[in-house]
This record gives C-alpha cells, structure tokens and sequence, in this order.
C-alpha cells in the first residue's frame, strides 16, 4: 500500500512521519530537483506500507518545485490514500491546500495537528462538525506529544481499503464559474483521462491550460526500493525516473480560445478558482470553528515581542549565533581533538602491525602520513558539524530561523537575496559546509544557487584561525586587528558584489517572493532534531570520504616522491615551480603555490604545510608564522591572506555544493569563479600595495 | 426639501459611478498595506500586478476580502509582519506595496458620505 503525507510547511508532517518510521527512513533526492525526498517502509498486521513524506507545500499549482512534486507524485503514482495534516490554529489557509488535494485524490484522511496550541489562540474546533463539513474523516493529533498518529495511521488504512473510492464534497462555484467548468466537463467526459482521474478536476485544470494534464509517464526505473535493506537510511540518491510515454493533447481548444475572447483567460480562472475556494472554506468554517478573541497574549506574541523587537531582536540574534557557534566550535574541540588522537592511535597501531609484517616503508608512509592524516583532519572536523546541524534543526523546528529571517531581511535584500540566506550565509563564519546546506530552506533554486555559490567567500573557522596567526606575526599590536578587519570587509564586499553578479549569470530576472510564514513557536522533539542532523551528518560523510581519501593520497605522494631530495625538488616542490607563473604577479614564491594547492583539501593544515615548506618542524602555528617573518615582506603575507581566505574553502564545501546544487555546471562554475576572483583580488591588493608605496 | 430615501441613494449611485466603485477612504489616493501603522487593521482589496508574487500571495491566504492586521515593522525599511486569520506573514515593503487595502467593517456609502 501507498500512502502520501501532505500539508503545509510547519504543520508537524515530520513529527509524524519520524514517529511512524523512525529511522527507518530513506532520505535522498526527488529525481531532477534539489528537494529532499523522504520515504519509509511500515508494518501493520502484515500489511506493508510504503509512507512517502512529500515536501509541505501550500497549494497545488505548479509553480514551485515542492508544489510539482508533490502534484506528481499523486498523478503518477497514484497513493492509496492520502494522509493531509493539518494545523488547527490556521485553518482556513491548511483547508486551501486539502481543497485542492480533495480535488485530486479522493481517498483523504485530514490528521487535525496542534489542537492545544490552537486552544492558546482561543480557537476551537468541532471534529465531528469538520469531519461532515468535509466529508473526509479527520483524526485529532498532538504530533508533538505522539498522540494520535497511530489512529491516524490506521484511519488512513481503512480508507485506502474502502471498495470505492468516497464521494468528495463539491466546491460551490459562482454561477458563471459554474457554467464553464460545466462546459468543459462535457468536452472531457468521454476520453481515456476522464476514466481514470475526477472529471472536476480535469475540468478545472484544462481550463487552466494544466501543462501537465494529458501526459502520461511511467516509470523508467524499478528502483531498489523492494530491496531489503532496511540499514541504509540515508541517500538513496535520486530516486524514481520517468518517462514521457505520451501525450494526448485534450479536447477543448476552442472553448478556451471562446472564453479567452471573452477576457477569461487561464490566470483569470486560476484567480477564480482560489478565490471560490476561499471563499467557500470561509461559508463552512463557523460550522466547525469558534474563535474567541482572548485578551491574554500567547506565547509567540510575548516571546516575539522582544525576538523582533527593533532595539531587542538584534541583540538576542547574536546571542544566539553566539551559543550556536561557541557550541559547535569551540565546546565541540576536545571531541574533535578526541578523535584526531584517535586517528593517530590508530594510525600507529596499524603502522606497526605493518612493520612486524616487513611491509615496505613507503606504505607505512602512506598508511600514517597520507591516508590517517588526510582523512583523520576532515573526521575530526564531523563533530563540529553535527553539532552545528543540531543547533540547525533546533531553530528550524522551533520557528526561530523564520525570525532571524525576518531581521536579516534588509541586509539581504541589499545583495538581492531572501531573507532566508542570512543564516546561511552567517553559518559560513563557522564553516562552509553547513552553511551551504542550510540553503535548504530556501523555496527559490536559483536564491538557493546564488548563496551557495557565495558561501565559500565566507571565511570559516579554520582560515580565520590561520589568518590570526598570520596576522599576529606579521603585524603585532593593535595593527593586527586592523589588518583583520580590513581583510574581513573585503570578504564581506566581495559577497556583496559577488550576489548581485551571479543573479545576472544565474538569470534570475523575477526577484522571488519573501512572502513567508512565522509559525507559532515550540519546542521541537527530540525525535525532531536527531534524526535530520544524523542524516544530514552521514550523507556528507558518505559522499565526501571517497574524494577526502583520494585527495590525502594525492597530496602525501606528491610530497613524497622522489624520495630523499629537499621540498623543492619533490613532485610537489616541481609543481609550485610550474605554478608559480600564476604566483608570480602575486609575489608569490613555489612554496606559497605548493600550500594552496595543497590547502585545497582542508585549510587546517595550511600552516603546517608551510612549516614544512619553510624548513620549521614546529607544531605550533606561531613558531610557524614566525619563521615566515623572515621570507616574505608583510605585503606579500597580507596579499596570500586575501588569497588564502577567498579562494575554495576546501573539498568538502566543493562536494556539499555539487551535492545540493546536483548539477557538475555550476559547481565547476563555482570553483573557477573562487579562483580567478581571489587571484584577481591578490593582483589588485599586491599591485595596489606595492603602488601606495608598501613593500 | 428632505432629502428621501430614494433620492439620496440615486445620489449615491451617481457619486458611484463617478468614482468608479473603488471604496477608498480617500476619494483621491488608494490604501496600500505598507501606509498601515502597527495596529492597524484592514481589508484586503485588490492586489496590484500578477505573476509569481500575486500567486503566492493567494497561496499564503491574501486574497480579496480577508482582515490583515499589522504587527510591527522590521527596522531600517525591514518586513512588516502581519497577522490573517489568526496566523502570522512577514512580507517585504515592496510587496505590501502592491495590496490595495480598504478599512474593514465600514460600507462604501459611509465613508463617501464622511470623507468627501
């Protein structure tokens, strides 16, 4: 049995859908978009259930990419029943969408969500009464407290198991509305798609001109989904491909063209049809709502009566940000430092297992310096990350990322972004990767586009902490922070720049709407919040340890090979020589290339690769930046800091990117826009420098 | 002479037709939600332009007829956050700029009366 989970954005679909599924879930892509696909498999009384979660959506149309999944998953899949939930403090808006569902899929079940928060508002609503009005049966949930959903479960199944398909409650339709869906039905009354979908419905969107109506698909791909492996919850990767199989164009051409003369053209009636709706959930609804006007604030007034607050809201967002990056960061290190002594242990273990064993040296070296290294910098990195995603999820849930939106609008509305990219783009401080996945929440794909591609201008953690050693030693005193600022604010210009550019390239000529909804606030489960931050964690790990172990190799061999010649006669040391006609207008040496080169798999080890290129063996990232006093003017140091924090953070934000962009295109384009805009920076900034009069 | 019943409402109809029936509170400039002060409330009437933005506007519940109240106004020409029907949107300047809003609760015949 098939069973899909609609409604709004923020109504608890997940709360239920983590509840039934747990972590049985597989968590992947919808075929072609960048929208995260959500299914699992139930068991009740032998009855297997596939439960699909469809992005919270506030309309069928088919202008957004959550709104054409969701319709196409029921018209080409065609669900047993389906599950709609619904908020009961907003009802009407909610009622909209199951209207339309209605319309679709007979076989409804409305989960009625948040009855006490709703209670909060002074609004109550009668089920029995909705249930009639609708003629759907409607089960009363408190998702957040797991109350009801199995009712609701079983509910769904009984109804998908009726022998026919119940009768839905028809939409009164002004007259000269009326007249014309009618015309239109008995055009389509006799065709093949008339038998297998409501005659209404077809009606309704014919006159529409519904590209999607007349087409048929089917399936191109058997899918492991049958498969049983119940143990990959995550990334399945793009699931189900279709393929056009054919279209039949229907009949009513010339009605349209008639009614089109008449000045009835398609936007007229998708504007006549949402407003008859509404208007017709607004004639029902005192049958089943009472709303008192309580006197008494709620919750969220009271809570965003300082959260929004001009003189308050501010603050509190530092606050916050604060807590979230001194929790990901900075608490998170001693795990992170755990698990780099880990690794090391490890390594050493393994080494000497391999040396009892007479295993030649260079795989020795290979073992402890490439592999263990390389891969152990990027592990002991998860922790921090997982925490951040963590923190992430706490805020999406409990409505406060919506408020942070809100007061970073303006900032963002400078650059042509939402107001949704504020924390992404904030999150870069702490570190590219979950700042390109934060982009998730914004609807836009090409919004979503440009602020990934930003992102990595953003200096995070690890290039600020080796940019504060750089600067301490080439600039002591209060220049220091001076030099810091400066270099922070052509990072902050460039983004700036860099956002109202890639909307030219990106071709994003209608600004996209921040019309947006500020839910109700409260506290999210625990269930809520784990469960999307592991998976979020393991997909990034699954995808990037391929490419991280590579790279490692790489870098170790090049700076191995050949073996028993100083650095700059090795692999590596060679191919700063090569790379330094790039470097050379920078003032840059072989060794500065070497290390940008090699900081483009992490930039943690940036230091320590140039202590080795300067001949230091130290550990500590002050003696290193010390012993670069001695070989470069300040000028040089301050032109490979701009380079340095501009260019590609590291792989991991390239992978990340590819991931949530899924298209190679733009990710390379990406890339090559980091470089050449960093090096182009450095040129002004060394040519510029050196013209003031510096050295 | 009294003004009778029959006759004022010709009137009216003739000040109507004048006006081109657009209920305005003043009979020269439409309302636009970004005008409100926090507090305030009023009706949808209209919303200017189309598109995507028109679209979801409607998706979101601001459709003719509905009761907006505005909550409060993010600073430096930030959002306005508005409440509809019991649930709460944020909305750029820009874009409340397009909603043509009228005072709820009073007929058109009233205020033409009052304000002209």
């Amino acid at each position: 049995m098939k069973i899909a989970l609609v409604g709004n954005p923020n109504v608890g679909k997940s709360t239920v859908f983590n509840a039934l599924t747990g972590s049985n879930q597989q968590v992947g892509n919808w075929a072609g978009k960048t929208v995260e696909r959500k299914s699992g498999i139930i068991q009740r009384a032998t009855q297997e259930i596939e439960l699909v979660d469809l992005p919270g959506t506030y309309s069928l149309t088919a202008y957004s990419q959550e709104e054409i999944i969701t319709r196409e998953y029921i018209l080409r899949e065609k669900p047993d029943v389906v599950m709609a939930m619904v908020d009961a403090s907003n009802i009407e808006r909610n009622l909209y969408l199951v209207l339309q569902v209605l319309e679709l899929a007979p076989r409804v079940v409305v989960g009625l969500n948040m009855m006490d928060l709703a209670q909060t508002t002074g609004i109550t609503i009668r089920t029995a009464e909705l249930a009639s009005a609708l003629n759907v049966p409607v089960v009363e949930i408190v998702a957040a407290k797991g109350k009801g959903i199995e009712e609701f479960l079983t509910e769904a199944i009984r109804v998908g198991k009726l022998e026919q398909d119940p009768l839905p409650i028809e939409v009164s339709y002004p007259d000269e509305l009326e007249q014309r869906i009618q015309a239109m039905e008995a055009l389509l009354a006799g065709t093949a798609w008339a038998a297998k979908y409501p005659l209404r419905w077809l009606a309704l969107k014919r006159l529409e001109r519904d590209p999607e109506i007349g087409q048929e698909w089917k399936r191109s791909t058997a899918l492991s989904r049958k498969s049983k492996n119940k143990d990959s919850c995550c990334d399945s990767g793009d699931a189900v491909n279709y393929e056009l199989q054919e279209t039949t164009v229907l009949p009513g051409e010339e009605l349209l063209r008639a009614y089109e003369a008449e000045g009835w053209g398609k936007d007229h009636f998708e504007m006549a049809f949402a407003d008859a709706k509404y208007k017709y959930i607004s004639q029902i609804l005192p049958r089943f709502r009472t709303h008192e006007n309580l006197t008494k604030p709620t919750w969220t007034d009271l809570l965003d009566g300082w959260v929004l607050s001009p003189i308050w809201g501010y603050p509190i967002m530092l606050v916050v940000l604060a807590i979230v990056f001194w929790g990901s960061f900075v608490a998170s290190a001693p795990i992170g430092g755990a698990v780099s002594q880990a690794m090391a242990w490890a390594a050493d273990v393994l080494v000497r297992l391999l040396q009892w064993g007479h295993v030649p040296d260079f795989v020795q070296s290979l073992v402890r310096d490439g592999i263990f290294a390389g891969v152990g910098a990027v592990l002991a990195f998860v922790p921090q990350i997982a925490i951040f995603f963590a923190f992430f999820s706490f805020m999406q849930d409990s409505g406060y990322l919506a408020r942070a939106a809100f007061l970073g609008d303006r900032f963002m509305q400078l650059m042509g972004l939402h107001g949704k990219s504020f924390f992404s783009l904030v999150s870069g401080f702490g570190c590219n990767v979950p700042g390109i996945m934060a982009t998730r929440t914004l609807e836009d794909p090409k919004d979503r586009l440009i602020t990934m591609l930003i992102n990595p201008l953003i200096p995070c953690v690890p290039r600020l902490g080796v940019m504060s050693a750089v600067v301490a030693a080439f600039f002591p005193g209060s220049r220091g922070s001076l030099v810091m600022l400066s270099l922070l604010l052509i990072s902050m210009i460039l983004v700036m720049f860099s956002a109202l550019f890639l909307r030219r390239v990106v071709k994003q000529t209608e600004r996209s709407a921040f019309v947006m909804e500020l839910p109700l606030y409260h506290i999210p489960t625990l269930r809520n919040v784990l469960i999307p931050t592991w998976h979020k964690t393991y997909s990034f790990l699954k995808r990037a340890w391929t490419f991280i172990l590579a790279a490692s190799i790489v870098v170790w061999a090049l700076s191995s090979y050949p073996q028993g010649v100083p650095m700059s006669a090795t692999w590596a040391g060679k191919m700063g020589g090569w790379l330094a006609f790039i470097g050379g207008p920078l003032g840059f040496d072989w060794r500065i290339m070497v290390a940008i080169v090699f900081g483009f798999t992490a930039k943690e080890t940036t230091l320590s690769t140039l202590g080795i290129l300067y001949g230091v063996a130290a550990d500590a990232s002050q003696s290193i930046a010390q012993a670069m006093t001695g070989a470069m003017t300040p000028l040089r140091a301050y032109t490979f800091l701009v380079v340095y924090m501009l260019y590609i953070p590291c792989l991991a934000s390239v992978i990340t990117t590819y991931k949530e962009s899924g298209s190679l295109g733009w990710t390379s384009f990406g890339v090559a826009y980091n470089l050449i805009l960093s090096f182009a920076m450095g040129w002004i900034v060394f040519h510029g420098g050196l013209a003031l009069g510096f050295q | 002479m009294l003004l009778t019943n029959e006759i004022s409402s010709q009137l009216l109809v003739i000040i109507d037709i004048e006006n081109d029936y657009h209920p305005k509170g003043d009979c020269t400039m439409e309302r636009f939600l970004g005008d409100l002060k926090p507090g305030e409330r009023a009706c949808v009437e209209h919303i200017k332009g189309g598109g995507a933005l028109r679209r979801r506007m409607m998706d979101m519940g601001i459709v003719p007829g509905v009761e907006l109240e505005v909550v409060r106004c993010a600073p430096w020409g930030g959002p306005l956050q508005v409440r509809l029907k019991g649930y709460y949107l944020a909305m750029r300047r820009g874009e409340c700029a397009k909603i043509i809003v009228t005072d709820s609760y009073q007929e058109p015949i009233e205020r033409l009366l009052a304000s002209c």
